[in-house]
């Protein structure tokens, strides 16, 4: 009797797993290209091109394929009439938009993958400037794995640069207190270069951090942030080990955002004539390269109340337990007049001298 | 029969297992989809509230619990209603029984069907509910109760998945505010209500009192389940609300769902796929209940109820059930206007079974007892 029962349970279990008779979409693995990038650009008008990495199967190459069409669905659609076996976005894990698109607007695309259950929220977004497909197409043939390496390349990095996924992306979409930003980068001599930050106004990107800048704007967009190596070239140094805690409040009193930065480092290379040795002249250092970051800061948000958008979400602290102070789009309506106090809290573990003299 | 031997040997149900009964009951439906309804931080509050507002409304279901008709089961409904009106009653019953588990379980079949299923129909998954259910059934009502341990430990587990949201950077506890409102939204009344309705479940203990071992100490333990209802939804509000804003969040179907899709695990992604098949279990404990108060429901119609139990009874209700629930999924359950609708017509039905059950019966066993004390 036991055997019975267990032939039958085993019998039911192998029936149940297939279900491939109940379902219409078999996922057999040859049958199927699971991709994990995408590419989509602005062709034309309102056309939408869309390039996407084959995987391969076995010994096949692998290809870039790129399609046209009026919305992303539809691509999808066309690239299967084109490629031998049929597209699934399950494992797509980076999403690339051109500047063009970019800057044009990008929530009535994004709402698919929204939509769509088969993609995850952890998927990569990026702008991308110059011609990314020709490029994609030059460094699939050099390198066979290169849609991984850079997927391993934005899993890798946290804080340093800007990284965000779609979650996030909507999450600051839909809030009043947030404008959304992605990572910028350029195709520049073969090479695919991070630039900055894309920062946009609802959907549209209105303008970047530069990548000069972009260091300082990880600092006080992170709550904590951790940052291997920070020139300043003006000042002849070089930070390393850098750690930043950063606090936003509103002073109520002043009507104005206050931005704390808390840093902590190491001079990690110094190529100037003062003596860092000597306590007086290390002290008029530490000061002035405060200054220096508090002008950089304050310049810094400054332009981005220019642009009038808030990817610090600084809005979120005028916002007490008891009520909203700017409910609505006001914020967006305060925010570029609002008075910014920036203050620096410089912190030099070690000034690259091992001993310093008395 | 076989089943039913069985499940004599296993005895009455102690006390401690109504916690599992009432939280298990309460839960069912909204846990996920009910933060979708709440929209506002301050909501936060109204849970608590309407928890409080149910935690004094078990003590009527303890008392009624207590009372010497509920310890006799159909002999004691006969004795307070009389014979006629018992047998009536069970009808309308049957037919709030069958309404609101079909709800459930369409409500189950739907969101499968989104996330894991989109190309087949969503009743596929129904025939392997139904024939787990009924197995469940056939075992009869005392196994059938104890096997709510099971749907405890199943689902319970999910809660601990949901703790890494409230650790940035995914959380932001800007967010919750503001905590107290300036004003009330207007649909407040109606997120009482589902918030009452989203407590409902409870009710039902009312007609297997006779199951229950006798003593006291049943209030603690029914309050004890409510409070960990009101914890469980409070934990997935607050993570949901932290994690996607209350803006982004009224956007979302099934935020619950989107966020268990979200949890990333160095060896293991697409963690819905685990969490969604393992909550049948609940389902499937909820049905083989509800398929057992039906079977009792018709024999007490049929006027059957003092002979010996027979499986017809059991097969009748078993196919009675599942015919209800395609038919309802089938015809009345196509689009999401319709979704919308059936989850409008079970706030309002569970809500006003909740209120009404315990306290009607607690009211008809005092006027009972102050008329034979009077004669």
């Amino acid at each position: 009797m036991k055997v019975v029962r267990a032939l039958f349970a085993l019998g039911s279990a192998l029936i149940l797993t297939g279900c491939s008779w109940l379902s219409p979409a078999t996922n057999v693995v040859e049958e199927i290209s699971p991709t994990i990038l995408m590419y989509l650009s602005q062709s034309g008008d309102s056309e939408l091109e869309c390039t996407i990495v084959v995987p391969a199967v076995k010994n096949e190459k692998k290809q870039v394929l790129t399609v046209r069409g009026r919305s992303m669905k539809e691509t999808r659609l066309k690239l299967n009439f084109i490629h031998n076996r049929e597209f699934k976005s399950g494992q797509m894990r980076m999403l690339f938009l051109s500047e063009d698109l970019a800057r044009g607007g990008v929530i009535r695309h994004l709402n698919t993958l929204l939509l769509d259950q088969e993609i995850t929220d952890r998927l990569y977004l990026a702008v991308v400037r110059g011609d990314f497909a020709g490029f994609l197409r030059e460094q699939i043939r050099l390198q066979k794995n290169y849609d991984r390496i850079l997927y391993k390349r934005f899993r890798h990095y946290e804080n340093q640069v800007t990284q965000q996924n779609l979650h996030f992306f909507l999450r600051d979409y839909y809030s009043h207190y947030a404008d959304p930003h992605l990572p910028l980068f350029e195709v520049r001599d073969e090479q695919l270069v991070y630039t900055g930050t894309a920062l946009f106004r609802d959907d549209r990107m209105v303008g970047g951090v530069p990548e000069d800048e972009d260091t300082f704007f990880q600092m006080i967009d992170n709550q904590h942030g951790h940052f291997p190596i920070v020139p300043f070239p003006e000042r002849e140094v070089v930070l390393g080990k850098v750690t930043t805690t950063r606090k936003i409040r509103y002073d109520a009193g002043r009507g104005g955002i206050v931005i704390t930065l808390r840093m902590e480092g190491q001079v990690d290379e110094y190529t100037g004539d003062k003596n860092l040795g000597n306590r007086h002249e290390a002290e008029q250092f530490i000061r002035e390269l405060k200054e220096d970051l508090e002008e950089r800061i304050r310049e810094l948000v400054r332009s981005l109340q220019r642009m009038s958008v808030d990817p610090l979400q600084a809005g979120l602290s005028t916002v007490t337990p008891f009520r909203e102070r700017f409910p609505g789009e006001e914020w967006r309506r305060v925010w570029p007049d609002m008075p910014v106090t920036v203050r620096v809290d410089l912190g030099l573990t070690n000034l690259g001298i091992s001993k310093p003299e008395e | 029969m076989r089943a039913e031997k069985h499940g004599a040997e296993g005895g009455l149900w102690p006390a401690s297992l109504g916690w599992l009964f009432v939280n298990r009951l309460q839960v069912a439906l909204y846990i996920l989809c009910l933060p979708h309804v709440l929209l506002y931080p301050y909501m936060v509050w109204a849970i608590l509230i309407v928890g409080a507002a149910s935690h004094f409304h078990l003590r009527l279901l303890a008392k009624w619990l207590q009372t010497e008709e509920a310890r006799l089961g159909h002999e004691g409904f006969v004795r307070l209603l009389g014979e006629k009106a018992t047998r009536v009653l069970a009808v309308p019953g049957a037919i709030v029984i069958l309404l609101e588990s079909s709800i459930v379980t369409l409500d189950y079949l739907e969101i499968t069907h989104h996330v894991l299923f989109p190309s087949v129909s969503k009743l596929t998954l129904l025939p392997l509910m139904w024939l787990a259910s009924c197995f469940l059934a056939g075992y009869g009502m005392p196994a059938a109760g104890r096997f709510v341990v099971m749907a405890f430990l199943g689902s319970i587990w999910i809660v601990g998945l949901f703790l890494q949201f409230f650790f940035p950077p995914v959380a932001n506890y800007r967010y919750l505010l503001p905590l107290f409102p300036q004003e009330l939204h207007p649909g407040t009344p109606y997120n009482l209500l589902m918030l009452w309705a989203a407590l409902s479940g409870p009710q039902y203990l009312a007609f297997v009192g006779h199951r229950f071992a006798p003593g006291s100490g049943m209030y603690r333990w029914l309050a004890l389940g409510n409070a960990l209802s009101v914890a469980e939804y409070i934990l997935f509000f607050l993570a949901v609300t932290l994690s996607f804003g209350s803006e982004y969040m009224r956007k979302l179907d099934y935020p619950v769902v989107q966020l268990v899709r979200y949890i990333q695990l160095p060896f293991f992604e697409r963690l819905e796929t685990i969490v969604l098949p393992v909550h049948m279990v609940l389902y499937i404990f909820l049905n083989g209940f509800f398929i057992l108060f039906v079977r009792d429901a018709l024999r007490v119609a049929a006027g059957a109820a003092r002979k010996p139990q027979r499986w017809h009874w059991l097969a009748a209700a078993a196919v009675l059930w599942v015919a209800f629930v395609y038919v309802m999924g089938r015809f009345f359950w196509a689009t999401e206007t319709q979704h919308l609708f059936w989850i409008h017509v079970h706030m309002w039905l569970a809500g006003a079974m909740y209120a009404l059950v315990p306290s009607f019966l607690v009211l008809a066993a005092a006027w009972r007892k102050r008329r034979s004390t009077n004669r």
